[in-house]
């Protein structure tokens, strides 16, 4: 068997990758393994997970899609269909394009389709809005066990931001 | 030639120091996958607005007082393409002389920003040892200067927008490069990949015909980057490495001590072998270097320091080596110089 890399010289290296439990595996020549292998921090192989999620987004546990093949995002022009096949977004815009049908992706290869990280700074608004959210749940914890004192101070800080975010 | 010198004249902090629980822990790297708003991505931009991102990096470099250095691909030539994936500041997909790419490098080589690879910037960030917090909070800040000085692609909703569905989100890889001879040697390789599986965490390592991998050298990184905050994924894989080490810890104790006779004659015919050879492949040069390391970490080699082991596993890689001798070198006059280069910092540290 030649080598999956290079193609060029016999394979004598199997290259293994388990991903949550799925095992990959490639044939490689020395010189090749030596490249993508020992002491690395590069990504592997590259080609195993594009297959992968290419596989994923082919294989429809729905039965239908929610989005046509041909709809197409309108600022870079990719469609679904060619959006399935390489698993690659074109530009930002397609999150929104394809938006209906990440969902279901994202349920599957994430571990949830929401944000829950690090708000950019220069967006002040979105982070005063879940900075509120924060201070609502706090505060809504601070009634049902009781703590009047700590909920007082929440609603001040509510407010304050409220006024100050114009919000 | 004074070895030591030169190699740390090569090599970054993050290799020439241990760092925490450096006895297993080699490094700690942060990536965060970031795209400009206005600019198609990388794979489908043309060639016009990909060069317009690059003189926007330009520009940042300039502005920046962290010293950074805009590196061109297409500028430098292949050795020096390859010596920077050798030292990890660019991937191995990202070493190629496109006109568009591009890395910036802080002087002290643990800070990178890949220009137009998959996404239109991959800030990195790597620290010695088990160290995923403080890289973080580097990265965290590079971010926030990269942000300040173009527009990022975000929305409330998705988090940071990547070329790739799987890094969208925080757009945060971790990861931690482990050395963990206990665990290979005692059979235990399938079982942690198993619980790393588990764990929504990657494991990977080099395998040869169904033997140890390559220098007992195994990379563990986080999965998903969308539905958990930064600070839960850098928390769940720490505390997944301080397991893992406690355990390659006591694997270690047990061969030692277990198998005493047998483990000290597999050390010292590594180091009699890296100290005497004449011609050495990158290959054989790791498992020795591993089995010395071991040794060293253990105790059972008291006059060498763990970190002398953790530089050569780095300069003897193909391109390094060629950088560090100052020529080019074909494949059999690199088994030369590298087995010359390792007999030589060895027996620096013996007179």
């Amino acid at each position: 068997m030649m080598c999956q890399r290079c193609g060029v010289r016999p394979a004598n290296i199997s290259f293994t990758k388990i991903v949550n439990g799925e095992k990959s595996e490639a044939k490689l020549c020395q010189q090749c393994a030596a490249e993508v292998g020992e002491f690395s921090f590069g990504t592997g192989m590259g080609m195993s997970f594009q297959n992968f999620l290419s596989g994923l987004l082919n294989q429809n546990l729905w039965g239908h899609s929610l989005v046509p093949d041909e709809t197409s995002c309108t600022n870079c022009g990719l469609t679904y269909n060619r959006f399935r096949q390489s698993g690659r977004f074109g530009c930002a815009r397609c999150y929104d394009a394809f938006d209906e049908e990440l969902d279901q992706l994202l349920r599957r290869i994430q571990a949830g389709t929401l944000h829950k990280g690090k708000t950019p700074h220069q967006d002040a608004q979105v982070s005063k809005l879940s900075e509120l959210e924060r201070l609502q749940a706090e505060l809504k914890k601070a009634v049902e066990v009781e703590d009047y004192e700590r909920a007082a101070e929440l609603r001040d800080a509510i407010q304050a931001l409220k006024k100050e975010g114009g919000l | 030639m004074d070895l030591e010198r030169v190699f740390r004249e090569h090599l970054s902090s993050w290799i020439t120091q241990l760092g925490p629980e450096g006895d297993v822990v080699l490094s700690s790297r942060i990536r965060l996958a970031r795209n400009l708003d206005d600019i198609l991505f990388p794979s489908v931009a043309s060639e016009e607005q990909l060069l317009k991102g690059l003189a926007m990096a330009d520009r940042f470099v300039a502005k920046s007082d962290r010293q950074f250095k805009l590196i061109r691909l297409a500028g430098i030539d292949e050795v020096s393409r390859q010596e920077l994936v050798e030292k990890h500041l660019i991937s191995p997909e990202h070493a190629e002389a496109s006109p568009v790419k591009g890395v910036i490098v802080s002087p002290a080589g643990d800070i990178s920003i890949m220009v137009n690879e998959e996404d239109h910037l991959r800030i990195q960030v790597l620290k010695a040892g088990l160290d995923l917090h403080e890289a973080y909070k580097l990265a965290d800040e590079i971010d926030d200067e990269l942000a300040a000085a173009m527009p990022i692609a975000y929305s409330p909703k998705r988090g940071y927008l990547t070329a790739c569905p799987t890094n969208v989100g925080t757009g945060l890889r971790a990861s931690v490069m482990l050395h963990l001879p206990g665990v290979v040697y005692s059979g235990q390789t399938n079982q942690i990949a198993g619980i790393c599986g588990k764990l929504g965490l990657v494991i990977r390592g080099l395998y040869g015909e169904g033997t140890a991998p390559s220098g007992e050298i195994f990379q563990v990184s986080n999965q998903v980057t969308l539905g958990y905050s930064e600070e839960e994924i850098l928390t769940h894989l720490t505390s997944f490495c301080e397991q893992i080490i406690a355990e390659e810890r006591r694997l270690r104790q047990y061969l030692w001590e277990s198998k005493r006779d047998e483990f000290e004659d597999q050390v010292f015919r590594a180091l009699g072998t890296l100290s005497y050879a004449r011609r050495m492949s990158s290959n054989e040069a790791m498992e020795l270097l591993s089995r010395v390391k071991l040794g060293i970490d253990l105790g059972i080699i008291p006059k060498l320091n763990s970190v002398i082991l953790k530089e050569l596993m780095v300069v003897i890689r193909p391109a390094l080596l060629q950088k560090i001798v100052g020529q080019t070198l074909g494949p059999q006059e690199r088994d030369l110089t590298r087995a010359g280069l390792i007999r030589e910092r060895l027996s620096q540290i013996n007179s």
